[in-house]
């Protein structure tokens, strides 16, 4: 009898763990979303348009490897034990979900800073950055893309003259601003 | 010539069976002795005390990779190095139990994999151990221990305040030596890294 109440009971609990959808990336940035004390920041690269128009064809391929930046924020220093609760969330469903960890830092438990990123080193489709700080909040930065080449990011900025760059910053900056204030 | 088909008889089955059981069981065994770096710091790095820097093969590839301007020959050396390593692993404590018993699992590691120690230097009231796993060819080490403590009768007198910290750093991969020095300078290691070129002119 207690055999078989153990049996329904565990029966039960794998039956209830494996009907929660796994939390992913992707669906903590959809839940967030939901919520008002975080905020986001959305940078989709056809923002950049206007300035690689005066790009080669080279470093258009490069700007045009990258699809998506979003950045996803969270700070409240009232609210340590959600901020904690989060890490322990965050670092769980980055650890389950394919991605390769090219950093890791923390600072005994105050801090964390984390790198990960899918596909090859060179050729990069997702990059993801976790940076965490107990009494303050924590960011969470991915990067979506097709391939990208870190190294051709850094020749294409390189190459960028500042006027350029400024431009670019600019450009980015008056486009966030004027979505968050609507 | 006589062949002889053995049938796939119950009494085979359970002895492969058993072979089975045993190969696995020695496999658990040979696992369970064998201390790695990783399970060493992983122990350690989980600790609420403790500061760990973790940085995979990858990330030293991409360092090597975004190295564009290579005007030096430090530079060159950091690519040569970056391409070999296989990860980087840092702890630093400054909790004084945590720091002991840190020291004596590093000891015990490099003893049980035979490590060679190849320099301590005690300066400043401070002391630095260099342990190496040599590798294939002359200066080349398939991993680098470096243990960095304070002598125990100096921290009694705290020097303006400043904290005493442990710090235990393993660098694995196909390492020559001598470029070590370029790594430690470029990515802002514990200085005491480049000590290890003092070993070279022993």
């Amino acid at each position: 009898m207690s055999f078989l109440s153990i049996l329904g009971s565990g029966l039960l609990v794998l039956l209830v763990s494996s009907c929660e959808p796994k939390m992913t990336l992707q669906r903590y940035f959809l839940s967030a979303q939901e919520n008002p004390e975080f905020s986001l920041i959305e940078v989709p690269v056809s923002l950049l348009g206007p300035v690689s128009e005066n790009l080669n064809a080279e470093q258009q391929q490069t700007l045009a490897s990258v699809k998506k930046v979003s950045v996803l924020l969270y700070r409240n220093p009232e609210k340590v034990d959600f901020i904690a609760n989060q890490q322990v969330i965050i670092n769980e469903f980055l650890a389950s979900d394919g991605f390769e960890p090219l950093f890791f830092a923390k600072m005994k438990r105050e801090a964390q800073a984390t790198v990960m990123i899918r596909g090859d080193v060179n050729q990069i489709d997702e990059a993801v950055f976790f940076g965490y700080a107990d009494d303050q909040g924590f960011i969470l930065a991915r990067i979506l893309g097709n391939q990208m080449n870190p190294a051709a990011f850094m020749q294409l900025a390189e190459s960028l003259e500042e006027t350029n760059l400024e431009a670019l910053t600019e450009g980015v900056l008056k486009q966030v601003l004027g979505e968050t204030e609507l | 010539m006589n062949k002889v088909l053995i049938p796939l008889s119950t009494t085979n089955i359970i002895a492969m069976k058993t072979m089975k059981i045993f190969f696995g069981l020695l496999l658990v065994a040979a696992n369970m002795g064998m201390v790695n770096a990783q399970s060493l710091f992983d122990n350690y790095a989980e600790k609420d005390e403790v500061t760990s820097v973790v940085i995979s093969e990858n990330m030293f590839r991409l360092f090597a990779n975004m190295q564009l301007v290579v005007d030096d020959q430090e530079a060159q050396d950091f690519i040569d190095i970056a391409k070999n390593v296989k990860g980087l692993r840092v702890l630093t404590t400054s909790d004084e139990t945590i720091a002991n018993q840190l020291k004596r699992d590093a000891f015990a590691y490099a003893k049980e994999r035979k490590f060679i120690e190849l320099l301590v230097i005690k300066d400043k009231g401070s002391s630095v151990y260099f342990y190496v796993e040599e590798g294939r060819g002359e200066a080349r080490i398939k991993e680098l221990l470096m243990l960095v403590s304070e002598l125990s009768e100096i921290k009694e007198i705290s020097v303006n305040g400043r904290k005493f910290e442990t710090v235990l750093l393993s660098l694995t991969g196909d390492l020559d030596m001598e470029k070590i020095g370029a790594l430690a300078n470029k990515m802002n290691l514990p200085e005491e890294l480049g000590e290890i070129n003092k070993a070279k002119r022993q």
